[in-house]
């Protein structure tokens, strides 16, 4: 049970998000097999399973492995000829998709969402100002009537280059909703994408297509068809393909009728027996027939309808005490909740047609609004309001408080998560080119790295700044986020704790170089852009003094690192690549890590330099 | 704001002269007798801020060369070149350091600057000397929970060169040291070593050590805290929070006192009750009562500059965020112990203030921040300077305490006619709960009847001597119609002496025509402790005759003084239920009022003083239509009544004190 502050609590709590959207946004989702084929129609000798790629950023092509769970375009001179493009089984209207893909050097597909609506995939590594055909974009649509540089038109470049570099796997996530037609056949509403985000960050939002785009596979607009993936222009290879259709739900409440106590009760069973302070019918549930802000019962009583039987799935939220129950069962047991916390779920498996429906919200908190809303879901499909807009209270997001690497590098300290953990000693560094990093301080370990603009720090410097944090603007690539010197490399993971913070000085550019200090050796470590912004070069350097025979670098840590050349290495199942330029590696090694690997070096003394490309 | 008081207020004055000139055969007299401000004596001059630099000030330092230093909340160090507007032109802005987290304290110190951040003590050094820092190194990390209210504070340095900390609490609706030495004052050594001093710190946002080499740290309302107040920190003191209380098992605690001890006394007793039981707790030296001198104490000043700032030299300056505004306090030692009064100084400072620090020329320079804490000064943010313009107030000076009353001393010689009489004096006292609840109602109100007057021969003191003294108490002393020798009128006529210790010494033998008899007294208002009663403006039962009502209104309110509606429209003479539920963590009421008349409605209820509390803000005027009581957090109130038979546009207002300004909302009546 969620236990209940005191008063004061209210401020922090009210700037938090409250809303039905956070509901709408869990999707249950069944994943493609890619265990062999038949999840697709008819494949041409292009599309094969492997089981994973193993690039380097300059190569165009891929080196595949033998397996299952990736889903491979090996175009090549030999199948190239016959090379055409592969479809879904399942159709779809509208749709949620998920999908990891990798493209080499050069390498060109796309995301057909009803094989005619085109998100584009490209190796768009580095640059600065996407156009239309780069990756992500909507791809434009085509009409060769139209006069020659007009020839192509609606296309959408994604609002910022989110790409990764070649042979690094992106992460791609859509809602796509699909065009609307009346009995007649007539389309009576565009198709959309609601959003597009690649890495993790949002590239398109809402945006209408009046057809379908350049190369789709038909001309025409139909409610459902096949996802199709490109397989006629470049190397490609998907996985973790995941999708939640989001057909129409045609369940209702009918035959409404609301009863409304006012008063403090303890329990919420002292006020159901308590005599209303009216009653009355209703259409839908409404949190507004409640005259008081706290202190009231409201409850509703009617009839729910369902299309089909099925195992349905509700969703709840309110301020209080709530309760649901379906056929006199209870589906969401009594508990409370308020409108910033997680929403209250239960199932119930219901047959086609109407049962009796009873739910009903008690508040006696006055620290948080009432608001109240209901969602209910099937498998496959949208989830729909039972209650009307307005019974949850209006939310008015933060106006955005972006920090720009503008000339020199910009440093903000903030907290940042890393996983589940609040880390609160935690500097981020913008430079002008464009590559940007998260240092934890106290650890000297780089968090993550990203690219394109800078920081938001809207949570930090929006009134109060409760949450206190900053998120990057750009598709951040996470990593281990541990310290990078450690004193024994024979006590993996972990011997660092005398690995002491000094604070940091700034250079003639004013970048930061930190400070460090383990025993009696001065540490200093110096991260800067590599190559004007393709990546990330750090050096460690270590002086007066020597550590012990076995401290070493930790250089690199992931599930798999693989040495692809001489000193260039693909990190985490090629989640980003790690390049030595010390010479020779300075006798670096992989090892085992856990359930892992790390890659290490000898750490007497000296200073090693490596680079971080993505 | 500031352009509104500096602009205006001499305008006023231009006026009163004309009228003066026209009307009054001397021009002295005029200027005596004219209706005073504050800004006659004390002048706001505003530090011009670049447009593109958001100047949220959390600390700033005084540079000997002339220039200063503001730290901001956004994590910035700006240095500011001729901030005192010398010639007419303006400051020069330039960055000095970025990338700080909340910079909340700052100290030049020996040519570098220490500033504290969220999680760290900070030496910030120029060492290659192009202006702009280059090395940033932490004298101590602070540990961190994560929690946004765990601000930092400081440093603050004694006559030594010890370095001082003040570290807030966490907020997880009430105050807890999560991370260790939170709730505490700390030293921090050479080293970087943690010697922690004192707990039970709750917000800590100002502290100082005065020339007598003692600690002192304002604190603001909250649990535990029944009011704004400053305390005198020593070695082993425990101030009030028990947030802090969860380290004093740490080997390197001062204090041993638990929780479960301090729960102890967790009755709502008041504290000085609670502090003859746990002989760790600190009493405040003064206490400043809520709502009647301000809502947020934070910085404290000491005035050191021998008479350039005006007449109260030795005295503190304590500024409160949340009502823009600086207010006096003066100290005296008792029984080996601080207390003192506290005296309204000057209003209208453009945001939260936050910081004070003397500028070199015996200014007072106020840096502004009211980001997620409202103000009564609307800026977000702002840099002013207080000067003193030369001209002598007649204030009171100072109050101290005596074996049977008190002694007030004047900055210039009062009329000794209006003096001796019993009329020009009313006094009480009362206190507040020690308890884990936010904040207090004013307990124990009870009038002090006064035995007798003594007046020195040159009128600059007096000296009342009460039937009694009540220990412990706070005494509000409010003066009557006291002139000054030269007809002038008190600027400020009422103060709050807080009596933690009755001085030893000799009582007044009082001559006949010192003794005041009874009858001669001022009327004394009777205290009561009556909850409200419902009356024709607030009828909190439907009246039996309707039915139902025509409408129902409900009203809550959002962070930031506000309520979550600003409008209604209802049917003139239609019957209105309105529901207010005050879902915020401040004391709130609803007044309805005629139209235009909002503004003088809230400085009725400002004016109520000490009363107003116990009549909810709400004042005796035929312009409130009707109005709820004064809502504690968390509790609702439903008021009936007909909406008004004229159309028009009424305004609903919250009158608790400071609120007025932004919480409102209008009714439309239509026909």
């Amino acid at each position: 049970m969620l236990k209940i502050n005191r008063i004061g609590i209210v401020l922090p709590l009210l700037l938090l998000i409250f809303s039905a959207e956070a509901q709408n946004n869990k999707y249950r989702l069944t994943d493609l097999p890619l265990n062999d084929l038949s999840s697709f129609k008819t494949a041409t000798a292009n599309w094969a399973i492997a089981g994973n790629i193993q690039a380097d950023y300059s190569g165009t092509d891929f080196k595949f492995s033998s397996g299952t769970g990736v889903l491979t375009n090996q175009l090549n001179a030999k199948t190239k000829p016959d090379a055409k493009n592969i479809f879904t089984n399942f159709e779809h209207g509208d749709l949620y998709l998920e999908m990891d893909y990798n493209v080499p050097k050069g390498s060109n597909s796309g995301v057909y969402f009803q094989s005619r609506y085109e998100i584009q995939i490209f190796d768009s590594w580095g640059v600065a100002n996407p156009r239309a055909v780069d990756n992500g974009s909507i791809y434009e649509r085509w009409d060769e009537k139209r006069p020659e540089t007009m020839k192509g038109y609606e296309g959408h470049p994604p609002l910022k280059n989110a790409s990764f570099a070649p042979g690094l796997w992106q992460h791609l996530e859509v809602l796509f909703q699909a065009p609307r037609f009346d009995a007649s056949g007539k389309k009576t509403a565009d198709a959309r994408f609601l959003f597009v985000k690649l890495n993790g960050i949002v590239i398109h939002e809402n945006i209408i297509l009046s057809g379908p785009t350049r190369a789709a596979a038909f001309e025409n607009e139909v409610a459902k068809a096949p996802l199709m993936l490109q397989g006629d222009h470049g190397v490609v290879a998907f996985r973790n393909i995941r999708y939640a259709p989001q057909n129409d739900l045609n369940a209702r409440l009918k035959d409404l009728t609301y009863s409304y106590t006012e008063g403090r009760f303890d329990e919420a069973e002292d006020a159901l027996k308590a005599k209303p302070t009216r009653t009355g019918k209703a259409t839908i549930l409404d949190s507004r027939l409640a005259d008081a802000k706290n202190g009231f019962l409201l409850a509703f009583d009617g009839i729910l309808e369902v299309p089909e039987t099925d195992n349905y799935f509700f969703s709840m939220l309110f301020s209080g005490d709530g309760y649901l129950e379906i056929d006199g069962k209870p589906v969401i047991k009594k508990e409370m909740t308020w409108l910033g916390g997680a929403p209250l779920t239960g199932t119930a498996n219901l047959t086609a047609g109407e049962h009796k429906f009873r739910a009903w919200n008690s508040k006696q908190i006055g620290w948080t609004p009432p608001g109240w809303s209901l969602f209910i879901q099937k498998p496959n499909t949208k989830m729909v309001a039972l209650h009307t807009s307005s019974s949850m209270p209006e939310r008015l997001p933060a106006p955005l408080i972006e920090v720009k690497a503008g000339t020199e590098p910009e440093l903000v300290r903030s907290f940042q998560y890393k996983g589940k953990k609040k880390l609160t000693h935690v500097i981020s560094v913008g430079d002008p080119a464009g590559a940007h990093y998260s240092y934890d301080l106290l650890q000297g370990a780089l968090l993550q790295i990203w690219k394109g603009d800078f920081l938001d720090a809207t949570e930090m410097w929006h009134e109060r700044g409760e949450p206190q944090i900053s998120v990057p603007m750009g598709a951040p690539v996470v990593l281990s986020g541990r310290c990078p010197v450690l004193a024994d490399s024979k006590s993996l993971p972990d011997s660092t704790a005398d690995y002491m913070y000094k604070g940091y000085r700034l250079n003639n550019e004013r970048q930061p170089v930190f400070e460090y200090k383990m025993g009696a050796v001065d540490i200093t470590d110096f991260i800067t852009p590599w190559e004007k912004g393709r990546g990330l070069s750090r050096t460690i350097t270590l002086k007066n003094g020597t550590l012990p025979d076995n401290a070493a670098f930790r250089i690199a840590e992931g599930k798999t690192i693989i040495e692809i050349s001489k000193g260039l290495y693909a990190v985490n199942g090629q989640e980003y690549y790690l390049k030595i330029i010390s010479a020779d590696g300075q006798g670096s090694s992989i090892q085992a890590n856990g359930d892992g690997q790390v890659l290490i070096a000898p750490a007497k003394s000296g200073s090693l330099q490596y680079v971080y490309i993505w | 704001m500031q352009l509104h008081t500096t602009i205006k207020m001499p305008r006023i004055v231009f006026h009163m002269l004309l009228a003066a000139l026209v009307f009054c055969s001397t021009s002295a007299l005029a200027q005596n007798s004219g209706p005073q401000s504050e800004s006659d004596y004390y002048i706001l001059k505003t530090v011009a801020i670049p447009d593109d630099i958001k100047l949220e000030v959390g600390g700033l330092a005084v540079l000997p060369d002339g220039r200063i230093a503001v730290s901001t909340r956004r994590g910035e160090i700006w240095m500011i070149q001729n901030p005192y507007g010398e010639n007419g032109s303006a400051p020069r802005y330039t960055k000095f350091a970025s990338g700080l987290h909340e910079v909340l304290g700052l100290a030049w110190k020996d040519g570098v600057f220490y500033c504290a951040q969220r999680g760290e003590m900070t030496k910030i050094t120029d060492e290659n000397g192009d202006g702009v820092a280059d090395r940033f190194e932490p004298v101590t990390i602070f540990e961190l929970s994560g929690n946004y209210h765990e601000y930092a504070y400081g440093p603050v340095f004694n006559q030594q060169g010890e370095m001082f900390a003040t570290l807030n609490v966490a907020w997880v609706g009430f105050g807890d040291g999560l991370a260790k030495w939170h709730g505490w004052l700390i030293k921090i050594k050479p080293d970087g070593k943690i010697e922690p001093i004192a707990t039970g710190l709750r917000s800590p946002a100002g502290f100082l050590v005065n020339s007598s080499n003692d600690i002192f740290y304002a604190e603001n309302q909250g649990d535990w805290v029944g009011s704004g107040r400053v305390t005198h920190l020593e070695k082993g003191d425990f101030a009030g929070n028990a947030g802090g209380l969860n380290w004093t098992s740490q080997p390197e605690s001062p204090i041993r006192l638990t929780k479960a001890e301090l729960a102890t006394v967790d009755n709502g007793e008041p504290m000085f009750m609670a502090a003859k039981k746990i002989k760790e707790i600190k009493l405040p030296a003064v206490w400043f009562p809520h709502t009647l001198m301000g809502i947020s104490t934070s910085d404290i000043a000491e005035d050191l500059t021998g008479g350039t700032f005006g007449p109260f030299a030795g005295q503190y300056f304590v500024a409160d965020q949340g009502h823009s505004k600086i207010m006096r306090m003066s100290l005296e030692k008792v029984n080996g112990k601080y207390q003192g009064a506290c005296y309204p100084f000057r209003e209208g400072f453009s945001s939260g203030l936050l910081r004070l620090r003397w500028g070199i020329d015996g200014s007072l320079f106020g840096g502004m921040t009211s980001r997620g804490w409202s103000s009564t000064g609307k800026e977000d943010y702002g840099l002013q300077r207080l000067v003193w313009s030369g001209s002598m107030p007649f204030e009171m000076k100072n109050i101290s305490a005596r074996p049977d009353g008190f002694e007030i001393e004047f900055t210039a010689p009062a009329d000794i006619k209006s003096l001796k009489q019993a009329m020009s004096y009313e006094l009480n006292s009362f206190i507040y709960k020690y308890h884990h609840q936010y904040g207090s109602p004013v307990i124990n109100n009870t009038p002090r009847a006064i035995k007798g007057i003594i007046v020195s021969e040159d009128g600059k003191k007096v000296r009342l001597v009460l039937d009694s003294l009540k220990e412990g108490y706070i005494h509000e002393i409010k003066l009557g119609d006291i002139k000054g020798a030269d007809g002038k009128s008190l600027l400020h006529n009422f103060a709050y002496y807080t009596l933690n210790n009755i001085p030893e010494g000799e009582k007044a033998v009082l001559k006949a025509d010192e003794k005041v008899t009874a009858h001669a007294h001022s009327a004394m208002p009777a205290a009561t402790a009556a909850k409200p009663k419902a009356t024709a403006k607030r009828v909190t039962r439907m009246p039996a005759d309707w039915g139902k009502p025509d409408q129902v209104l409900s009203l809550g309110t959002r962070p930031g003084l506000k309520y979550d509606k600003t409008q209604f429209e209802v049917k003139a003479g239609s019957k209105i239920r309105l529901v207010f539920n005050n879902n915020d963590d401040m004391t709130h009421n609803v007044v309805i009022v005629a139209p235009g008349t909002a503004d003088d409605v809230a400085t009725q209820a400002l004016n109520l003083g000490l009363k107003g509390s116990q009549m909810s803000y709400v004042p005796v005027t035929s312009k409130v239509l009707y109005h709820t009581s004064l809502l504690q957090p968390n509790s609702s109130e439903s008021i009936y009544f007909i909406a008004p038979d004229k159309p028009g546009t009424y305004t609903f207002v919250c009158t608790y004190p400071g609120h007025a300004s932004v919480m409102r909302g209008i009714i439309k009546v239509t026909k």
